[in-house]
């Protein structure tokens, strides 16, 4: 809350304050590499590995779509890459994950936890942020760091399959993956505080209910998301889950430092009563196949339903339920804005 | 009797993702010679994986029960394999593939099992595959069905450069196209001429009512 409180127009809007709009940020990750390309010509392998340029295409976007909120996380194997994945990098798009650092057993018990300071991109995410201090703070707008969370990052770490199979035949050796991950991942998200963020996000959709179950959830990704929150000095998080997370939205809300879940297959109306009084704010979840292929009226009548779905009583962001993809039409993100400027005001109107 | 039992027993083995077990089974279904291995296959392995199936959908099992029933239906199909004297003849050939720009293969080889569990054969490009190469792999193996993944929004497009390129072959009349993955859906299919399929079961569905003579 202590942070929500530097921009009170979006506290407002997330309380569902009268006279407040609800805060729109569609989830601008691995499209700001795309349209940052396009637009300065810049290989998007040499956006990927400078800070300085990853932040200017993070804030290229948010001016173009007057959004007040930037992050530095741009694709999910920074913490994989930093242990020795290989990534295919393209020329327009983010790179695409080939070869798991981790081959079979080989090396799990020696597994140690990187430098944020000196492996893989992580420097450069790191300088990003700084970035963001210096240029996107203030002034009502919000600037996030953060990386992949634990279950996302080992998968990228082991591969999935491994990861996965393991969480049956050798959970043991599934936790010390985990831990390696989760000791880079504080220690990273760290070094985002101190280059100035003002709150870390955790992408985490190896961890949803379309991969791994509830249980599997609570058996292996809560314990070391909640080590997350309590070992990095971040007055606030952001969880996204993308795929189905119904069932992770109360286990979700008990972990009181995550202030803002990001969803994709959830209904939100159902979502919020399971939250109840507890403080959660969701966001999302206009699905980004409408968005990338869908008409700007179909765009606006799934926003509308989101609204309604996700709004009343605040607790809200408006989004997208994942990251924009490569060659969404501007307009369709307009008309996702427009429409929660125009149709999310407190009070809310009944919608035809 | 018996023979129901060590099936029953098989098929349990792979719904628990016990590959030791299912091995053990395997080889004295082999020793005992009373069983046609192809029956063995199919109701034995195939019958267990696809109780796997019904549980993912049900939301049962998860990937990782998934992977353990795949790994434990591989071993039995590794024992049965030097013994199985006469091919199964594949109802038809499918061409399987993650489109270029995209490595998420875990719906892609699920997939592929089922159906090879349910008596297609099934040649297998990878992930991140160049259009041109579904167009060597289909004329190479004389293939009936392409069927073509992505979890990606970004890699859409590859599945339309595919399309495109197999018009441009004229090969597309001649075969089934059926597309799957996250980022698809019946809308995109239909605008690029494919067939869209949810999961696994209901691409056997559909591909069996065009190739087991209309007997899904």
């Amino acid at each position: 809350m202590e942070l929500l409180q530097q921009v009170p127009d979006i506290l407002d809007g997330i309380m569902g304050k009268p006279g407040a709009t609800i805060p729109t940020f569609p989830i601008i990750l691995g499209y700001s590499i795309n349209e940052y390309h396009k637009h300065t010509g810049i290989p998007a392998p040499q956006i990927m590995k400078d800070g300085q340029k990853i932040a200017e295409a993070q804030m290229y976007l948010a001016r173009r779509f007057k959004i007040p909120f930037v992050i530095s996380i741009i694709d999910l194997n920074v913490i994989g890459e930093a242990f020795g994945a290989t990534l295919t990098y393209m020329p327009d798009v983010i790179p695409i994950h080939e070869i798991p650092a981790i081959k079979g057993f080989e090396g799990i018990d020696e597994l140690e936890s990187r430098d944020p300071l000196r492996d893989g991109r992580m420097p450069q995410v790191i300088k990003a942020g700084n970035v963001f201090a210096q240029n996107f703070s203030g002034k009502g707008d919000l600037n996030f760091g953060g990386c992949e969370g634990p279950i996302t990052a080992a998968g990228s770490v082991w591969g999935v399959e491994n990861l996965m199979r393991n969480m049956i035949k050798n959970p043991d050796l599934v936790h010390k993956v985990l831990a390696a991950c989760t000791d880079t991942i504080i220690d990273f998200c760290n070094a985002q505080i101190d280059a100035g963020v003002q709150g870390i996000g955790l992408a985490e959709p190896t961890a949803s209910s379309t991969c791994i179950s509830p249980q599997f959830f609570q058996d292996f990704a809560m314990p070391y998301i909640k080590k997350i929150t309590r070992k990095v000095n971040s007055p606030a998080f952001l969880l996204h889950v993308c795929g189905e997370s119904q069932n992770l939205v109360k286990i979700v809300s008990k972990i009181s430092p995550i202030l803002i879940f990001s969803v994709d297959q959830v209904d939100l109306h159902a979502a919020k009563e399971e939250i109840g009084k507890k403080f959660l704010c969701l966001l999302g979840n206009v699905s980004t196949g409408i968005m990338r292929r869908g008409t700007p009226n179909e765009v606006e009548a799934a926003t509308k339903a989101c609204i309604q779905n996700g709004a009343p009583g605040g607790k809200f962001i408006l989004s997208t339920g994942c990251d924009i993809a490569p060659g969404t039409p501007p307009e369709n993100i307009k008309t996702l804005i427009r429409v929660g400027q125009t149709f999310g005001k407190f009070p809310l109107k009944e919608q035809g | 009797m018996v023979i129901i039992t060590i099936l029953d027993d098989i098929s349990e083995a792979v719904i628990h993702g016990d590959a030791e077990k299912a091995i053990v089974l395997a080889n004295q279904i082999v020793e005992q010679k009373s069983i046609d291995l192809n029956d063995a296959i199919i109701n034995g392995l195939n019958k267990g994986m696809n109780v796997v199936g019904e549980l993912y959908d049900k939301r049962e099992y998860f990937l990782p029960e998934i992977i353990v029933a795949a790994d434990a239906l591989y071993e039995a199909l590794a024992v049965f394999k030097p013994h199985l004297t006469i091919d199964r003849k594949p109802k038809a050939t499918v061409i399987c593939g993650v489109v270029r720009g995209d490595i998420h293969d875990i719906g892609k080889n699920i997939v592929k099992l089922f159906l090879e569990a349910a008596g297609y054969k099934v040649v297998d490009l990878g992930r991140n595959v160049m259009a041109e190469l579904f167009i060597e792999a289909i004329k190479e193996h004389h293939a009936e069905v392409l069927a073509l993944s992505t979890l990606m929004s970004p890699t859409l497009e590859s599945m339309r450069e595919v399309m495109d390129l197999l018009k441009k072959h004229g090969l597309r009349e001649k075969m089934k196209v059926i597309i799957g993955g996250a980022a698809t859906d019946e809308k995109f299919a239909e605008e690029i001429g494919a067939i869209y399929i949810e999961d696994a079961k209901s691409a056997i569905k559909l591909l069996n009512t065009y190739f087991s003579g209309g007997n899904p």
